[in-house]
């Protein structure tokens, strides 16, 4: 407590001397405090009455203050600030009280005192009388007086609802949606208290001061913040759920192309990997795991109560790289990622729902955890305009060590050696003369080394007054690559939102939408791979001409694939995507509300392959005609749902209900073309230029879904609370037999700090421990699946008799259903020091059961397997760790600390018949559901120089088996994953530090890619091989001719192959400097921030491959990218 | 009351009322790019397009096709209509070149060709006969059709394989336990099934709407039925019937003849005379 002391003692000292502009009051200024200062009062004078209602007993004789302080703070959980010394001034305190009212008893404790106090919340501040210059002596020093002032945020916005109070005394007043108060007759020495739940409380001495303005930091890891959940909102001290949320403070801090990557390490439970380091790039995102075998692992995406979708339609290329979605019946989800079509700038806050409290609500879609997204609203206030730069340059940070000229050569003419071959073969042109041997190019550098510029605008204006608010933002992004050559992903959106609420506070009204046009143009090919495998000594890519070089051997054919070739496949995919929400709702009677919202989106994306002669060698421009290809893929979706709540007190209890239902329809829809002989390169994109064109894939999908939900939350005395949710729900994604369900969840949560006993530790500010049990489903298991469609053959050039047949394609199953999660869940949150230090830590245990999977059938049946709900069991565990600290918390230095940690583990706990499946080879029971199965590698066999495996019994073998010998089972899931973020400020100046840390196995590279053989450079790490017998090496001799290729391919399936990928990132740094006021008042602004922002700065990690999020050499990895901005507040 | 209070009533009862019936939120039909089991036969062309889908399939799928894989190689090794040349050493060319099988057939698993046709073939039986909807005369040729490929598929699998499961319904679950049935049993559902055929398929080839007459000898009419029919009496021993049914074809000269060498459609050309049922070939076309 004495810590505190003193930084109350610092707190008090903070005279304000920072004066802003003077803010003349308006007439409706003053009507809308008045109206809302009354609603607050009345809330305020409840929760005192509330808060104060905690009673005391206490006997003591001549105690001194601080002992009896100390027993109220125990018996109570209220938490005193004093200066130390000021205790020891204090008169001995006598009391013999029973069970007497909190206030009764600080009157008692103060009485004759030479200090008093106030309360504010939890926190009793404790000052010396004469502070507050009450006595009439200093009366007549200074008068009476009027002061005004603006209460405002760090970043300068406004702060409305603040309470503002003269210690000491009864006179309080509320700010204004502008942030500003006026409090008449105030005595000119007084001390003025600031108070608001969301931000720290401040105190300021007038020192004869009419104007009062003052900067007000929030509150760290806040329990009464609000927090969005599924139909609702509550707060992080009540909620009986598991829910993280990221805000829009630490979005706006990375330079990103799509929010979900604003999520990663920051979130226990929630593992996302960007899949490229394209603009656009898919991302895959697990919450709590993989809890399906076959079907979709994604999270239900939420945006303003609208459901988004989480894998894009079908596309041609797959150079963005995956979402982590499923493919089945031909049909694969496309590249790329939707969620990159929302604009990060709009987003307020992103909360991740991951127990079944929190997502039985949404049924059979939530098995797999909710995402919702919550964009920015308008706020009440003067008309403010926001204008927000970046610019900046993207790299990859990581390189991998290749073979030099001398070293590849060396490599080459060994290997040929080792193979027992005199003479290079005609098509060796890196060795037998063709090329010139003396050349070296740096590949990596010239293809994938380049500077990408990263550009984003934003620009918004909102403001209103307490009725209507609104907001209109607008952005633009665009960012290149780091290929040679002028690719580019530009984005301009738009975003609105308006808020009304009638005078009488009964009626309310909300639309808001966002409207965001992508224009992507890129490649059909990564060059990736190919800046790792040329050979260093690969010709140059221009002709003295300008021309690409293909370097014809004296044959005149060419000697190799010029990479920048791959680039005049052109690319381009042009995305729109629309959102809107309209949400209205009544108050019929005090606590009956009703309410209707309704949703609208619509995705749509059409891409353009276009693919100019040139981009083939001069030989293969006769076989490989211009062509392009043409598609246009749409996803609507529309949604509506009606709700009734109800909130009531019951007892000394809080009893809230809602009930509601859900109609939802979505339709997919694909259409592609595609188009050749065409007679020049130019009309390439006009179809009618080509002579042949030919229907590409096409689908029209059709997805209903409708429900009813409910939710009856009930909090006794904030110490018990009780949460059920219910959701009945069809879809027309299962069989007619199996077409509704019902899910649904209970949950409890025990506040015990508001239990007498804690009273013994005082030090625990906050305690909760939580549990809940319930159910979700998984749908994403494609559509029609119980249906038995007839579709025409596929591969038919001529059709039979000129007519498209038709054929069954699956063995339909009419009782097809959901996969089934169930899920349990514990929790212990806790605030420690008067929350300075949050604790939370969850356990869960997911089970999904009823799993989809491939009944085999005997072929006279007609089909192989039929598409059933398997009673096999996939259980997700693991444990959750978050920490939010507040390390140093003074009047100009702040630290604090954010540090999550998530251990997962996931087991196939059970499945019937594995053994006669065709999962066998794929599934272990007791293992987890994404395993591999390697071979133990013994290393490189001195004799023979080729790599020995154990087989299954132990014996050496350099041609093992899979079946018998692969029994090392590799886990390539994570294990243990998190972030570790530090937040320091000083004065303006904020930095932002984050880590991002992953154990897991991947395919590492360690072997290179086949030494020794034609067109493949290898990392440095070959030149250490077998070269004579005897030799010990960990790489096997090298050779050209593959005949040992077999021992290549099996150690990167062995045990070393398939190693540690575990890797520490530095995701983030955020340096931004605030102006100061008496600055942005000289450029008459009301904020100006200059800020560096840093993705992907640096990773340690002792993996061998060129990234170990992608995992991969053959795509980009994530860029390092680094922007300067600029934010200016008029 | 306040235009406030209208706009809401409206708005509130226009997203309820859009909740009546339940069953209906979830139902979706088929989606535009493929028809089911329920409404393929329920029209003449959707119908007629599962038989042509038969055709497509038997012709691309590695059946009869100019494939390295295709039955009729197998077979013509079997039968020493053809000769493997000394080099071959692939070892399924090799094991039905000697007539020397391995019990799973080296590998090549022709049952797996036969039975998803059979299985389209009883679908098509099953609801061609209970749709109502379709004109009489499309019914008659497409039962004929399906019933002729059903006999045509056992015919190849009994001589293949001797005794197979006799699969004649749809439904997965009974078919699933299904034994091997003996192989004259299986010649008595061959010689039901054309002898059925004859009585619905029509004497003229048809196109592919199963109605109109057509030039080309692509789809079975009667005396293709006629043929096979012969063709399984003859197996069976049954020297009476196989005259007399092999002599119904024979005597219409009008679409039957022999080709002489000099004749301008050669025997094997499209349309020959000599031809009694041609699959027209499907691939793409090779430039």
């Amino acid at each position: 407590m004495q810590d505190f002391a003193t930084d109350k003692a610092v707190a008090w000292g903070r005279a304000l001397d920072k004066l802003t502009c003077f803010i003349p009051k308006s007439s409706n200024t003053v009507r809308i405090m008045k109206l809302t200062g009354i609603l607050l009062l009345a809330a305020c004078l409840q929760l005192s009455a509330r808060g104060l209602t905690q009673t005391v007993t206490i006997s003591v004789k001549d105690a001194p203050l601080l002992s009896v302080l100390k027993a109220i703070e125990k018996q109570t959980g209220f938490v005193f600030f004093a200066d130390n010394k000021q205790l020891q001034k204090a008169k001995k305190v006598t009391l013999n009280v029973n069970n007497i009212p909190l206030q009764q008893a600080l009157e008692l404790c103060f009485k004759d005192q030479p200090l008093t106090y106030t309360v504010t919340g939890k926190v009793i501040n404790v000052f010396p009388k004469d502070e507050i210059s009450v006595t009439p002596n200093n009366s007549v020093l200074s008068p009476p007086i009027d002061i005004k002032g603006r209460i405002v945020d760090t970043k300068g916005e406004p702060i409305s609802n603040a309470t503002v109070s003269v210690k000491g005394t009864l006179k309080s007043t509320i700010t204004n949606a502008n942030g500003e108060f006026t409090l008449k007759g105030t005595d000119g020495n007084a001390i003025i208290i600031i108070t608001h739940v969301q931000y720290e409380t401040q105190y300021i001495s007038l020192q004869g001061n009419e104007v009062v303005n003052a900067t007000l930091q929030i509150k760290i890891g806040n329990l009464d913040e609000l927090q969005v959940v599924a139909y609702g909102t509550t707060t992080k001290r009540l909620n009986t759920g598991n829910v993280s949320s990221v805000k829009a403070s630490d979005i706006e801090k990375q330079p990103v192309n799509n929010p979900l990557l604003a999520l990663q390490g920051r979130v226990p439970g929630l593992f996302v990997t960007q899949s490229t380091g394209l603009p656009g790039a898919g991302v895959t995102v697990r919450i709590q795991g993989k809890n399906s075998i076959t079907r979709g692992n994604d999270p239900l995406y939420v945006i303003d109560g609208v459901p988004y979708s989480s894998q894009l339609l079908p596309t041609f290329s797959d150079i963005l790289g995956r979402s982590g979605g499923i493919s089945f019946d031909g049909v694969a989800a496309g590249g790329g990622n939707p969620l990159s079509f929302i604009n990060p700038a709009d987003i307020e806050s992103i909360e991740v729902l991951k127990d079944a409290d929190a997502t039985s609500i949404y049924g059979s879609r939530a098995s797999n955890g909710a995402i919702l997204i919550t964009t920015k609203k308008g706020k009440a206030g003067k008309t403010k305009v926001d204008f927000n730069a970046q610019h900046g340059f993207g790299k990859v940070s990581r390189f991998l060590p290749l073979l030099n000229t001398e070293q590849y050569l060396e490599m080459r003419k060994e290997a040929l050696k080792n193979d027992g071959i005199q003479d290079p073969d005609p098509t060796d042109y890196d060795i037998n003369g063709v090329w010139d041997t003396t050349r070296y190019t740096d590949w990596q550098k010239n293809l994938i080394g380049g500077t990408a510029t990263y550009t984003d605008v934003q620009a918004s204006v909102s403001g209103g007054n307490s009725n209507t608010q609104f907001l209109l933002g607008t952005g633009y992004h665009r960012e290149t690559t780091v290929y040679p050559g002028d690719f580019s992903d530009q984005k301009k959106s738009i975003h609105f939102d308006i808020n009304n609420v009638s005078t009488n506070q009964r009626f309310r009204l909300q639309f808001s939408g966002s409207y965001l046009s992508d224009n992507n143009r890129i490649t059909t090919t990564d060059l990736t791979q190919q800046s790792i495998i040329l050979p260093p000594t690969a010709p140059a890519l221009y002709n003295e001409d300008g021309t690409l070089n293909w370097a014809p051997s004296p044959s005149g054919s060419s000697t190799w694939e010029n990479p920048l070739a791959f680039l005049l496949t052109k690319y381009r995919i042009e995305t729109t995507n629309l959102i809107g929400n309209l949400t209205v709702g009544y108050q019929i009677l005090k606590g009956l509300e009703l309410k209707s919202s309704f949703g609208y989106t619509k995705l749509q994306s059409n891409e353009i392959s276009t693919t100019p002669l040139n981009a083939w060698s001069p030989e293969l421009q006769t076989f490989n005609p211009r062509g392009a290809s043409f598609s246009y893929n749409t996803i609507k979706s529309w949604i509506s749902e009606p709700q009734i709540s109800y909130t009531t007190n019951i007892a000394s209890g809080k009893l809230e209900a809602l009930i509601g239902g859900t109609i939802l329809r979505n339709n997919s829809d694909v259409q592609s073309i595609n188009a050749s002989g065409y007679n020049s390169d130019v009309v390439l994109e006009d179809i009618r230029s080509a002579s042949l064109i030919s229907p590409g894939a096409t689908a029209d999908i059709n997805y209903k879904y409708g429900a009813l939900f409910g939710r009856i939350n009930y909090v006794w005395q904030d110490k018990y609370i009780m949460n059920l949710t219910a959701r009945r729900d069809g879809s027309s994604r299962f069989g007619a037999e199996n077409q509704f369900h019902s899910f649904g969840s209970v949950a409890t949560a025990w506040i015990f700090s508001k239990e007498g006993f804690m009273r013994q530790i005082p030090f625990v500010s906050f305690g909760k421990l939580r549990g809940n049990y319930g159910t979700t489903g998984n749908d994403q298991i494609g559509e029609y699946q119980f249906m038995n469609l007839y579709s025409p053959p596929s591969g038919v050039g001529v059709p039979y008799q000129n007519a498209i047949g038709l054929a069954p394609n699956r063995l339909n199953n009419p009782f097809l259903q959901w996969e089934e999660t169930r899920k349990l869940q514990f929790g212990l949150d806790l605030g420690l020091l008067a929350d300075r230090l949050l604790l939370t830590v969850n356990y869960y245990r997911n089970r999904t059961s009823n799993l989809l999977l491939q009944y085999q059938l005997p072929i006279f049946t007609g089909f192989l397997s039929q598409t059933r709900n398997f009673p096999a069991t996939v259980q997700n565990t693991g444990w959750e760790f978050s920490l939010v600290s507040s390390n140093i918390k003074l009047k100009d230095f702040n630290w604090t600390t954010n540090f999550n940690l998530t251990v997962p583990k996931n087991k196939l706990v059970e499945f019937p018949t594995l053994e006669t499946s065709t999962y066998v080879s794929s599934l272990v029971i007791g293992e987890p559901i994404a395993i591999t199965k390697v071979y133990h590698l013994l290393g490189v066999d001195p004799a023979t120089g080729i790599y020995q495996f154990a087989d299954q019994a132990g014996n050496p073998t350099s041609n093992p088996t899979f079946a018998t010998d692969a029994n090392i089972i590799v886990n390539t899931l994570p294990t243990l994953y998190g972030g570790f973020q530090n937040n320091f400020s000083y004065k303006g100046l904020q930095l932002d530090v984050l880590f991002q840390f992953v154990k897991q196995k991947g395919g590492n590279n360690a072997f290179g890619n086949t030494p020794g053989a034609y067109y493949a450079n290898q990392p440095t790490w070959v030149l250490d091989r077998w070269q004579k017998v005897g030799d010990e090496a960990p790489i096997q001799k090298y050779n050209a001719d593959y005949s040992i290729s077999g021992a290549f391919f099996n150690v990167n399936g062995s045990d070393k192959g398939i190693a540690d990928a575990s890797y520490i990132r530095l995701k983030n740094i955020s340096l931004s400097w605030q102006l100061p006021q008496s600055w942005t008042r000289i450029i008459k602004t009301q904020n100006c921030r200059l800020y560096v922002l840093g993705q992907n700065i640096a990773t340690i990690t002792d993996y061998k491959g060129l990234d170990p999020e992608t995992l991969s050499n053959s795509t980009l990895p994530p860029l390092r990218i680094i922007t300067f901005g600029l934010h200016v507040t008029l | 009351m306040k235009p406030v209070h209208i706009f809401f009533i409206i708005i509130f009862f226009a997203s309820t009322q859009l909740s009546t019936g339940c069953k209906k939120i979830a139902a979706v039909d088929a989606p535009n790019t493929s028809i089911n089991a329920l409404n393929v036969y329920t029209n003449d062309v959707t119908a007629a397009a599962v038989l042509t889908g038969i055709y497509t399939r038997i012709s691309a799928d590695a059946f009869t096709s100019p494939s390295i894989n295709s039955i009729s190689l197998f077979a013509g090794l079997s039968a020493d209509e053809l000769t493997l040349h000394t080099g071959v050493t692939d070892q399924t060319f090799r094991s039905f070149y000697r007539n020397a099988l391995r019990d799973d057939n080296a590998g090549t698993q022709l049952w797996n060709k036969f039975y998803p046709i059979i299985y389209t073939a009883n679908s098509a039986i099953e609801g061609i006969a209970t749709s109502g909807t379709l004109s009489s005369n499309v019914t008659q040729q497409l039962l004929g059709e399906a019933k002729f490929i059903r006999a045509f598929c056992y015919f190849y699998l009994i001589n293949l394989y001797g005794d197979v499961p006799l699969v004649l319904k749809t439904e997965a679950s009974e078919n699933v336990l299904l034994p091997r049935t003996p192989q004259n049993e299986i010649y008595q559902q061959i010689i039901k099934d054309l002898k059925e055929a004859q009585g619905h398929l029509k004497t003229e080839y048809v196109n592919a709407d199963a109605k109109t007459d057509s030039q080309e000898k692509s789809r079975p009419n009667k005396y293709v039925a006629t043929a096979l029919l012969a063709r399984a009496y003859l197996y069976i021993q049954n020297w009476a019937s196989a005259e007399s049914e092999a002599t119904a074809v024979i005597n219409i000269t009008s679409l039957y003849d022999t080709v002489s060498f000099s004749s301008p459609v050669k025997a094997f050309d499209k349309n020959s005379m000599e031809a009694i049922w041609q699959l027209q070939y499907v691939g793409f076309d090779i430039v």
